[in-house]
């Protein structure tokens, strides 16, 4: 609870101390990737705090190569 | 050009080795023992032979569009969406989940080896808070201080080398090729895809170099000098603390390391020894995720690229500790990793140089005129 | 004259603008104007006189008391027209001459120094700096006399970066007299001095000096549009102007070198570099300047090459220590006792049992005492010196080891990295170390080596990013010019010191001398 809170407070610090400077410049689009990408990791990292079971991009890759890693291991045993 | 700093060739050979080196030093040795036993020593030697052997494939595409990173002529090849689908793929899966390894590489070996008490993520914070103070200030300062700590690194290795040294027992490799050259062909080519497929990304770095023409004498060096220290590391574990133990441990230099003892009062310091794998990291991390952070601004064509630094960060941070839930999960991923890194590293270059290759004069046409364009100035 | 105090605090540039107008031809409408504007100040002396053969030529003559040497105002000033010009018949030759401001000039005034002035801000300004004014009535240009003499504190020792051998001149507070002293050590036409006037009140005399010839001529562009952007009422000393002009503010180190002795900046200026120099004050900027210039001392030229290589050598070790000894004491007795040999880990165990507090906050405890004891030996009065050295000495270091609140090892961790701070011979540079060693102890006492290996890089991320008037500071380490290396870590003999600094000298890269004739011939 406190760590999300926690987590929070920090992404509006970051938003302080980041926004005004692309502001100021008026560059809209990175402002606008600033927000998805500040908003995703907030949310990601609340709900890693809260033990939430997010899904390893490495399983699938995991999955999409065993087959090739198990032929290749096969061949050399 | 959101970076206008301008690297030389020895910083380039520089952070090349380093990059090497990187997290492999503490686990490579283990791969290579499980699968070579006491032969891991040649599997070694084959693997950086390899890792140079395809070194012409990143020159030769490099050189294609001078001046250009890897991000930009992806959409010259692939057309603008394409290209930029791609490239974001090519940076989300590859620069980009290595650094989140690399973090968690030095986070696992602190909280299991060294500090056990420290949560993962404190570790992975401080660790990440100067990455990303390297990242913010450009890539000359980083090469800077990569050219300063690098000797600094060469006396810690050398002087692991010599205090390891008194325990050596050449029978430790002997009988010499006793399953025949499979199992060493075999532990090799995971080897030679991590780390030496990671090549690949520095084709983002080229255009800063300020001698293009010498970029493969530095890439060459640079893998040369990295893979001499992995190969001595690994012939020194098998030499000090034979094949079985080597491939039963999760970091054998560290391992190697404790067993430093001379004169009976230079002994455990095996915490100073792991300076030297702080250093490698921290280079490797640290241009793992420059290229990330400038790969992500040039395929989304953004004009600056300093604030993307600390939103990456926190995503950085969670797909690092999400990204093995334990220690023993790499141990399964050995050999996908790999075929991962070969598919990323080898094949999707290759791939690209024959797509510009078949466009022909009107991708030279496209480059030489943006090369044109992008002239930076020299600096100091 | 009565100030008005809230006119003054609305519009402060109203009392310097009523200067700037042009002299009136009234002598008397000058001189009252004068009196005015420095409200009666009985420091400036104003004598009219009336000069020439029948006396009808009035003039006025006006110079500070303190400032203008009084002997040469009436040896040469008052004398000659007083007396001399007695002989010449003002109205004869005013039909003829020009004007008389000009025969003044051209013919009477025996001083060397001598300038046409005709507006205020010019008379105030030379009046304020020692020069002796005459107006003449009738005529709306003046005449400004140079004769500057002051007391001065004189060519002394230097106060703060003494030697053993070599030149013990120091740089004194009048600018002549330190421009004077860099022309003795350089004799060269080549050595160019350009003056400013900054500081709106103050108007203090900035000088700036370099080897045309060897200076990158861009650092001189760059200094001088850094000094016209200067816009403050006042310069006291050059530290104001380094704040002023430094590439970047947010930083523990000093970009900018500064020295009191003149051998050590007229070898700078030889390498190519351009040196500021402040009115008031004996110590004399110098641009660029790199982090090894901070490591140098002028000694290191004077004694023999090996000794020198190895006293800087020990210098590197002293930052080492001084930077991190603290932090690695905290370091390991709390997270790697391993580390230590048996015996050393058994005895600091046995001291630090009956100690209260963890190593950090012993650290920080004694770190901060030692602060305040150097501040305050500054500050005191000269006779209760020993006395207060012994009270912290004694008192603090013994008496609180034995009373259990801190540990032994702990007060010679303190001092040697105290002592080690002192062996920069520049003093701003063991500011910045010592500034840096708190955060690393903060670090070590959290993340034990590993925190202060993270210190240590984002140090050196922070030092390689640094330029100092283009020039990366780290060179000649990063990016490493192996050329320049016979002069960082170690000094090889002077015949094979034969190049400047590349990136500094980068205009004339060869030390004017022939390389076979120096060597001396080795025996047979």
């Amino acid at each position: 609870m406190w760590s999300s809170l926690a987590m929070i407070a920090v992404a509006a610090a970051i938003l302080k101390l980041e926004a005004p400077y692309l502001k100021k410049r008026q560059l809209t689009k990175e402002l606008r990737v600033f927000y998805f990408l500040l908003l995703s990791g907030t949310i990601l990292s609340i709900a890693m705090l809260m033990n939430v079971e997010l899904p390893n991009p490495m399983r699938l890759v995991h999955a999409v190569y065993k087959p090739l890693s198990d032929w290749y291991t096969s061949v050399l045993k | 050009m959101l970076d206008k700093g301008k690297i030389s060739t020895r910083q380039l050979t520089i952070i090349v080795a380093l990059f090497m080196v990187g997290s492999s030093i503490l686990i490579i040795p283990s791969y290579l023992a499980t699968y070579a036993s006491q032969d891991a020593w040649i599997s070694a030697l084959l693997s950086i032979a390899t890792g140079l052997a395809v070194l012409p494939l990143y020159i030769a595409l490099g050189n294609k569009y001078p001046g250009k990173t890897l991000a930009q002529f992806m959409e010259d090849i692939l057309g603008m969406w394409l290209g930029k689908a791609v490239s974001l793929f090519f940076l989300a899966a590859f620069p980009f989940t290595m650094a989140a390894f690399s973090l968690r590489n030095i986070g696992d070996f602190m909280t299991t080896q060294i500090m056990p008490d420290t949560p993962i993520q404190a570790i992975h914070i401080i660790f990440l808070i100067v990455v990303i103070i390297g990242v913010r200030l450009g890539l000359e300062p980083i090469m800077r201080a990569a050219e300063i700590i690098f000797p600094w690194f060469i006396l810690l290795f050398v002087c692991f080398v010599i205090f390891i040294s008194p325990q050596i027992k050449w029978e430790n490799i002997l009988p010499v090729l006793e399953g025949g050259m499979k199992p060493v062909i075999g532990a090799g080519v995971p080897f030679t895809a991590f780390p030496f497929m990671e090549t690949a990304v520095f084709l983002m770095i080229f255009p800063h170099v300020n001698r293009p023409d010498r970029v493969g004498r530095a890439l060459f060096w640079g893998i040369v000098i990295g893979g001499a220290v992995l190969f001595i590391i690994t012939m020194m574990s098998v030499l000090v603390m034979g094949p079985d133990t080597t491939a039963r441990l999760i970091y054998p230099s560290y391992a190697l390391a404790k067993k430093i003892s001379i004169g009976n009062f230079l002994e455990r310091i095996e915490g100073l020894m792991a300076i030297i794998w702080f250093f490698t990291i921290y280079f490797k991390l640290t241009l793992l995720y420059y290229i990330s952070v400038i790969g992500f601004a040039q395929s989304l064509s953004l004009k600056e690229y300093r604030f993307l630094t600390i939103p990456l960060g926190i995503i950085l941070i969670v797909y690092s500790i999400l990204i093995s839930p334990n220690t023993s999960f790499w141990f399964e991923m050995y050999t996908t990793w790999a075929l991962h890194a070969i598919t990323l590293g080898l094949v999707l270059p290759a791939l690209l140089l024959a797509v510009a290759a078949i466009r022909g004069k009107g991708a030279a046409k496209a480059a030489a005129t943006s090369a044109s364009e992008e002239q930076t100035q020299p600096d100091t | 004259m009565e100030i008005n105090f809230d006119e003054a605090a609305l519009a402060p540039d109203q009392a310097l603008e009523a200067t700037t107008h042009p002299l009136q031809t009234s002598l008397q409408a000058n001189l009252q104007h004068i009196q005015e504007t420095v409200g009666n100040s009985t420091d400036i002396i104003i004598r009219e006189v009336p000069i020439g053969k029948t006396g009808e030529q009035k003039i006025a003559v006006i110079y500070t008391d303190g400032l203008a040497d009084s002997k040469v105002v009436i040896d040469f000033i008052m004398e000659t027209l007083m007396l001399d010009v007695k002989q010449l018949d003002m109205s004869e030759t005013a039909i003829s001459a020009p004007n008389i401001v000009q025969i003044l000039k051209d013919y009477v005034i025996t001083v060397g120094e001598i300038k046409e002035v005709a507006d205020f801000e010019s008379l105030f300004n030379s009046i304020l700096s020692g020069d002796t004014f005459i107006l003449l009535d009738g005529y709306a240009t003046g005449l400004a006399v140079g004769t500057q003499g002051w007391k001065d504190r004189g060519v002394s020792e230097p106060s703060s970066e003494s030697v053993v051998r070599g030149p013990r001149e120091a740089f004194s507070e009048t600018l002549r007299t330190n421009t004077a002293l860099l022309r003795r050590k350089i004799k060269s036409p080549n050595l160019w001095l350009e003056t400013k006037q900054i500081g709106q009140v103050t108007k203090t005399n900035v000088a700036v000096m370099y080897i045309k010839g060897i200076v990158d001529d861009k650092v001189v562009k760059e200094v001088h549009a850094r000094l016209d952007r200067i816009d403050t009422d006042g310069i006291l000393e050059s530290g104001y102007i380094e704040e002023f002009i430094q590439d970047e503010t947010y930083t523990p180190f000093p970009t900018i070198y500064n020295s009191e002795r003149p051998d050590v900046i007229a070898a700078e200026l030889l390498e190519g570099k351009v040196a500021i120099l402040v009115d008031g004050t004996p110590f004399v900027l110098v641009v660029p300047a790199l982090f090894v210039s901070f490591l140098h001392s002028a000694e290191d030229y004077y004694f023999r090459a090996d000794i020198s290589s190895l006293v800087r050598i020990l210098r590197y070790i002293g930052i080492f220590i001084a930077l991190l000894g603290p932090s690695l004491y905290v370091a390991i007795t709390t997270f790697h006792q391993e580390m230590l040999p048996t015996q050393l880990l058994i005895s600091l165990a046995a001291q630090r049992e009956g100690v209260p507090f963890p190593a950090f906050i012993e650290a920080v405890m004694m770190e901060v005492t030692f602060e305040i004891l150097r501040e305050a030996g500054l500050r005191m009065p000269r006779m209760i010196g020993p006395a207060v050295s012994i009270v912290g000495t004694l008192v603090i270091g013994q008496a609180a080891v034995e009373a259990g609140i801190i540990s032994a090892a702990m007060v010679i961790v303190v001092s040697t990295t105290a002592i080690c701070s002192f062996v920069f011979p520049s003093y701003s540079m063991s500011n910045s170390i010592r500034m840096l060693r708190f955060p690393l102890m903060i670090l070590a006492a959290s993340f034990g080596l590993f925190g202060i290996i993270i210190g240590l890089i984002a140090i050196v991320l922070h030092l390689s990013s640094l330029r100092s008037f283009g020039v990366p500071y780290m060179s000649p380490f990063a990016p490493l010019i192996p050329t320049d290396q016979k002069d960082a870590i170690f000094r090889l003999p002077q015949w094979a010191l034969l190049s400047r600094p590349r990136l500094i000298g980068k205009k004339n890269l060869i030390r004017k001398q022939i390389p076979e004739n120096q060597k001396p011939k080795s025996r047979e």
